[in-house]
């Protein structure tokens, strides 16, 4: 038997709006899948031979015969993989889907494919595989509870190394040390798939993770902002792996680390030592999501601008580029929100930066009191992914937003196109 | 951990978030109210106590915590 993992294609912000490439003095990232699928691919069984897809790089025409189809599909690419699931229904293919999108919208894709897997995949995973042997696959497969990943075997990694190829190496490959979050974020959809108490992976299958990335050359992100969370021990964990990559710096180094700005303000100075011991230079810092960001651009606002403020030069003090997300589009930002960005990027240093618009992901609470407000104006999926206007702002027009969301990249990298000159590790972004 | 030794201690750690000096800080004092802490610091806090004290602790612990008495109830029961 045969079970073929699909990742689904899906725009970023220079495929939404490709004038971006030209003013962007970067080069754009294809980064690997997320890990849902290694860690599902981990978890089958031997007497399945597994194979992976990815929809971004190959022609569906080459997917190969499967007894089964497995989708893992996030919002943006949920419209292809519905696309994908009729069209390998119709040649006769059996398909089971799964991931955030399915998770949280189950009836959009049900009527689409065989079964759905709603939350984490792990505790269904051998019921599915044992019902498409015995041709029973059918209806929504849901764990009873949270699945206990400290025991489960490391990510199948080398499935993602194995589709490397020219104009597709990845620099650095995602790497989790635990799943779920108990605070909960408005937009975010990490408590809501992944449950709201922070779980850990085994310290030795995240180590040898970062051993098989090292050993390709590749290097290790941290892409939640979970890793200094104060609960169930989780930055006590997270300092024990520092020092684990620090006592070994040839094994495999770390790209970046997600950190929200509230955290890198109340984190111990500790901290900081342990982090250039292992090499760590880069954070993520993620925006939109918390206090200090929502509040800061907005006009007048000076106790939270000054927290941004400290939050990037902690960062800077501490030898840290600060890799810094903006989002725009929250229900108080009005037309002037976009230059305050810009001037607070240009007055603290900031270097790297992205900008995102809000977007309310199916599912979360903002996606819910939008709807319920009257105020989403498209449900096509492929949209939602930062880069479009998917409902009506409250302070300025759909246009404006997408006008000064675009205006947000051109101006920041007009007066930074000196990372042309950038050797190309440091001048890699997703966008 | 002895009960003046761990009212030192919390009292360290609060002084320190807080920014206020230990010697002004009285037990009956509100953490938002009269330190100024938000709820993640006020979670940072407990994380650093139980950090110092070597246990794990879940985000239900804030729950009801509102005072420094409160930390030091809570702390002696972990
Ligand atoms: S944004 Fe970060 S801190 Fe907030 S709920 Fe999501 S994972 Fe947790």
């Amino acid at each position: 038997m045969k079970v073929t993992f699909v990742y689904p294609a899906f725009k970023r912000h220079a495929q939404s709006h490709p004038e971006l490439l030209e003013c962007v003095p970067c080069d754009e990232y294809f980064g690997p899948p997320s890990l849902g699928i290694a860690y599902l691919a981990a978890s089958t069984p031997p007497d399945w031979e597994v194979g992976f897809h990815d929809d971004r790089f190959d022609s569906l025409d080459a997917i190969g015969d499967a007894d089964l189809y497995a989708i893992s599909a996030f919002t943006p690419a949920a419209e292809r993989a519905m696309q994908i699931a009729k069209t390998l229904r119709a040649r006769g293919g059996k398909v089971v889907m799964g991931g955030i999108f399915p998770t949280l919208m189950t009836g959009e894709v049900s009527s689409l494919c065989d079964a759905v897997v709603a939350g984490e995949g792990e505790g269904v995973w051998g019921r599915v595989l044992a019902d498409a042997k015995a041709g029973t696959l059918g209806g929504v497969y849901r764990a009873d509870g949270p699945a206990d990943i400290s025991r489960i075997p490391p990510p199948r990694i080398d499935l993602y190394l194995g589709k490397e190829k020219e104009g597709y190496r990845p620099d650095d490959y995602p790497l989790q040390q635990s799943r779920g979050c108990p605070l909960q974020c408005v937009a975010c959809v990490v408590p809501l798939t992944m449950g709201p108490t922070i779980r850990f992976y085994g310290e030795e299958s995240i180590l040898s993770t970062a051993r098989v990335l090292g050993s390709r050359g590749k290097y290790a992100s941290f892409t939640e902002d979970t890793a200094f969370m104060m609960f169930s021990g989780a930055r006590r964990r997270f300092k024990k792996l520092l020092k684990a990559f620090a006592s070994d710096r040839e094994a495999c180094e770390i790209s970046y680390i997600g950190v929200s700005m509230p955290m890198l303000l109340v984190v111990e100075d500790e901290i900081f030592p342990m982090l250039r011991d292992a090499g760590v230079n880069m954070f993520y810092l993620v925006g939109g999501f918390d206090n200090i960001t929502q509040n800061a651009f907005r006009e007048g606002n000076v106790k939270e601008l000054d927290e941004a403020r400290q939050a990037v030069a902690r960062c800077l003090e501490n030898g840290i580029t600060p890799y810094t997300s903006f989002l725009v589009g929250m229900d108080h930002d009005d037309p002037g929100v976009f230059r305050r960005m810009i001037d607070f990027a240009n007055e603290t240093g900031i270097e790297r930066a992205e900008f995102a618009i809000f977007t309310p992901y199916p599912g979360t609470p903002a996606w819910t009191r939008l709807s319920a407000e009257g105020r989403i104006t498209t449900r096509e999926w492929s949209k939602y992914n930062d880069a479009n206007v998917t409902f009506k702002p409250a302070k300025m027009s759909a246009e404006e937003l997408l006008s000064g969301y675009l205006w947000l990249w051109k101006e920041f990298y007009r007066t930074r196109q000196h990372l042309r000159a950038e050797d190309k590790k440091r001048k890699t972004i997703q966008f | 951990m002895e009960r003046t030794e761990l009212r030192e201690m919390i009292m360290k750690h609060v002084s320190k978030i807080a920014k206020i000096p230990a010697s002004e800080i009285k037990g009956g004092d509100n953490l938002r109210d009269d330190l100024g802490l938000d709820s993640l610091r006020s979670m940072e806090l407990l994380a650093r106590i139980s950090d110092e004290l070597d246990v794990d602790i879940e985000f239900e612990a804030l729950q009801g915590v509102q005072t420094v008495d409160d930390i030091i109830a809570f702390a002696e029961k972990l």
